[in-house]
């Protein structure tokens, strides 16, 4: 059951309906069913696997109260436990095929055997969720929950449980525990945020795949524009389509009286890349800051050890989002490119004595933001490509075409426009689309999307309603599309 | 909260009422966007074609119509054979790649809702098209197609939009992993799932997986609760209230290769589920023209390393040769009833 499918749209109300009409004791129980059947809906044998992270977690929170001597133990159990899941149903794929790729380089015989089976749903988010619970007691930052019923609930709650928010169990689990009425701006805000991240996904992220897919299915029938072209569509789609995915999540949840923790701030205005990470993912970035990059030293330790520590994590971070040299190229470029933005600044800190924090002026500020979009940019190129040799083969194409793009700039789409078998009508839809939702995001800074029409006269904001509805219903593409962070 | 409700109700009734207006009248949904453009493009010059003064014979078809060997000298399809056989009739041809009875039943409706009535029909009955592998197959449903056939009206218009953004309308009823897990069967003992019949490991054939692989195509028995037999009872109940003129025919498979791996197992199951579609189209008056063991082994040519139904130059002629007397007959049956 996905966000963009009329069965959600169908259980949502169901669940809201039924959950406000129970006595507080037994709402939690009704989430916690929602959340399994919602989790169900794609592969109940799964459902088990949750189950056990669950189970393992809890008895571990409750053993550390118990046992504080034994709470390495039983970390290490919750870790075994938790990564093992992981490495099991995402990664020994991976290291099979990498081995038998090894063994044939190197004419061995290396075969591991192989086991068939599908990736579960979210494994990648509820893990490392559950993970950072155990983690939290360990540190005696919280104390365990007690109650089984809601500790399952956190690890499974529908809104966030197949591509999060990742969130802290001091932040869900209080939530959780109170008395919720139904609030009439928690409905209408949830509600505008659900159809506001629909349209993101359905009209804006499906529409740009479009013209995205057929470049990364044959990269080697296009040249340099269009492979450009292709990238730079892709990390708005990427965008669009995740970003989408959280403002449904987060307005599900608040609609029943849980706020979800941000995570995105328009994240292609950064202008660097530490801070692109800031606003980009927000919290998976936090969770490797709190749970890797910190234990391992962060930035106290020195600045090689700073940037191994940068390095560590985005290697991890490029294999948390799948089991593919695709991704763990993009994590090493992320990791590259992040040292690289490191020592320039510790060079520009040595020479000139100037700190973090001094003003730019506006034409290096301009500056600084398009090296860096176009570097998260690049770097998309690996994660987009289905193959390394994929990705390599469109890095080879980007050197070629330009001059006929100079000439005649329409070249550019043409290639793209006969794959897609778009037309120039549909480009210019996109072009509309795009920048509707910058002004947006723009017009939003730092006010939520459910604030942002409530000072607007009732003329402009029916007006934005409307369109978003109507651009729902008639420009989503007709093909429904799965949100892109659901494979991981 | 009552003022909230009359809100939400004004916007319900504003968002349908501008839906209504531009997937009706400001930019409705074109044949193209409903169906896809070449789909678009067999229907218009199908109906064109049909259209014609004189004889207009439908013929449809699925990839055997049109697949050749690289050697054929003549890459002609079975329908332009049988038109050179038979000039004096204009053929229309529907056909594509696993084209099925479903569509060949819904595009029979939808000629009839346009008041197209070809003189006689051409329907292929490929008994491949009875098993898991094409009846699940994600791709080869069609069932968008077969949607708009069938009902191409405002409903249809207002909803295909929304419908297919949320999932409500699909091309298909299965996923590829849903279909993966389907049962394959040999007669009617299950006897795997289709995961264990695809993928790389059938790269390189041997005598086993060449048994395995003709279990999935053929072997399955096609009993009364077979969807596709669903479908041509249903095309056949249409013809017999519309007093249709439709030729049926088995098309053929290569039972001699088949045979020699199998043995007389094949065959045998072969004629129970040409046995089975006779009776089905006999309940309607329907004849069957049996081309299944017409053909031997040098009048195929496999699309893949496995016996199937494609056929090289040599076989199309044939089949068309043999198609063109049962049009001859069909016709002159029909001048005679007039």
């Amino acid at each position: 059951m996905f966000f963009n499918s009329y069965e959600y749209l169908l259980f949502l109300p169901i669940v809201v309906a039924v959950y406000f009409s129970l006595a507080s004791r037994f709402r939690s129980v009704w989430l916690l069913l929602a959340s399994y059947f919602f989790y169900m809906s794609w592969e109940p044998l799964y459902a088990l696997l949750l189950v056990a992270s669950t189970v393992v977690d809890y008895g571990v929170g409750l053993g550390m109260q118990r046992w504080p001597r034994r709470k390495g133990p039983l970390l290490a159990l919750s870790l075994l436990v938790n990564l093992g899941l992981l490495f099991a149903f995402k990664y020994y794929g991976f290291l099979a095929r990498s081995v038998a790729i090894l063994g044939s380089l190197s004419g061995h015989n290396l075969a591991l055997p192989m086991l068939d089976v599908l990736l579960p749903v979210g494994i990648s988010f509820y893990t490392f969720q559950t993970l950072s619970y155990t983690i939290e007691i360990y540190r005696g930052k919280m104390e365990p929950e007690r109650s089984f019923v809601q500790f399952a609930l956190y690890v499974s709650f529908f809104a966030q449980l197949v591509a999060g928010p990742i969130e802290r169990a001091q932040h869900l689990l209080p939530q959780f525990t109170k008395h919720h009425v139904i609030e009439i701006q928690r409905l209408l805000g949830g509600g505008k945020l659900i159809a506001w991240g629909l349209f993101k996904k359905i009209v804006i992220a499906d529409r740009i795949g479009m013209l995205v897919d057929p470049v990364y299915t044959n990269p080697s029938a296009f040249e340099g524009p269009a492979c450009v072209l292709a990238t730079f569509l892709f990390g708005y789609q990427i965008y669009c389509d995740f970003s989408g995915y959280t403002d449904v999540a987060i307005g599900s949840a608040r609609i029943l009286g849980i706020d979800l923790r941000k995570n995105f701030d328009r994240p292609y205005a950064a202008r660097s890349l530490t801070e692109f990470w800031q606003r980009w993912h927000i919290s998976l970035s936090s969770w490797f800051r709190d749970y890797v990059y910190i234990p391992l030293g962060g930035n106290q330790k020195g600045f090689r050890r700073l940037l191994f520590n940068i390095g560590v994590v985005f290697i991890l971070s490029g294999l948390w989002h799948g089991a593919n040299f695709t991704f763990l190229a993009w994590g090493i470029l992320h990791g590259a490119l992040l040292m690289v933005e490191q020592c320039i600044s510790w060079g520009a800190r040595k020479t000139t004595g100037a700190h973090t924090g001094h003003k730019w002026s506006k034409v290096a500020s301009l500056f600084r933001w398009f090296v860096v979009y176009s570097c998260v940019n690049l770097a998309w190129l690996f994660f987009r490509s289905d193959s390394i040799t994929d990705a390599w083969m469109m890095i080879k194409r980007l050197p070629l075409g330009w001059c006929a793009a100079l000439h005649a700039p329409s070249y550019v789409f043409s290639g793209i426009q006969k794959a897609a078998t778009a037309n120039s009508s549909e480009f210019f839809l996109l072009a509309v689309l795009i920048l509707f939702a910058e002004i947006v995001a723009f017009t939003e800074q730092d006010v939520r999307m459910l604030d942002l029409m409530a000072g607007r006269s009732p003329c402009v904001r029916w007006m934005f309603y409307l369109m978003v509805c109507i651009g729902i219903l008639n420009l989503g593409v007709s093909k429904a599309v799965p949100f892109i962070y659901f494979q991981f | 909260m009552k003022d909230l409700y009359k809100k939400l109700l004004l916007l319900a009734v504003l968002v349908m009422g501008l839906h209504a207006a531009y997937s009706l009248w400001i930019n409705p949904a074109g044949m193209d966007e409903a169906v896809g453009e070449s789909n678009s493009e067999r229907i218009i010059n199908s109906v064109t074609a049909l259209q014609g003064a004189g004889t207009n014979v439908l013929f449809f078809g699925d990839s055997v119509n049109f697949c050749f060997a690289p050697q054929d000298e003549d890459k002609g399809s079975i329908a332009s054979f049988v038109g050179i056989l038979v000039p004096e009739v204009n053929l229309s041809v529907f056909d594509g790649r696993a084209f099925h009875l479903g569509v060949f039943n819904a595009y029979c409706r939808f000629l009839a809702k346009q008041a197209v009535r070809p003189d006689v029909i051409l329907v292929p009955v490929n008994l491949r098209s009875f098993s898991t592998h094409w009846i699940e197959q994600p791709g080869w449903q069609f069932k968008d197609l077969q949607r708009y056939l069938r009902r191409n009206d405002a409903w249809l218009r207002l909803l295909m939009r929304p419908g297919r953004a949320f999932q409500l309308l699909k091309d298909s009823d299965k996923t590829w992993p849903e279909f993966m897990s389907e049962p394959v069967y040999n007669g009617k003992i299950e006897v795997g799932v289709v995961s264990n019949y695809l993928g790389s490991q059938y790269d390189e054939p041997d005598r086993e997986k060449t048994i395995r692989k003709i279990e999935f195509y053929y072997m399955q028995q096609v009993v009364a609760e077979n969807s596709r037999l669903h479908d041509l009872d249903s095309l056949a109940s249409w013809g017999e209230a519309q007093s249709a003129p439709i030729v049926f025919y088995v098309s053929p498979v290569d039972w001699q290769a088949c045979d020699g791996i199998l043995g007389e197992e094949f065959s045998l199951q072969i004629r129970r589920n040409v046995q089975q579609i006779k009776e089905c189209l006999q309940t309607h008056g329907y004849p069957v023209l049996d081309l299944s063991e017409a053909l031997l082994s040098d009048s195929f040519y496999y699309r893949s390393p496995y016996p199937d139904e494609h056929l090289n130059e040599k076989g199309r002629r044939e089949v068309a040769r043999r198609l063109a007397m049962a049009l001859r007959d069909k016709l002159s049956q029909t001048s005679k009833g007039d």
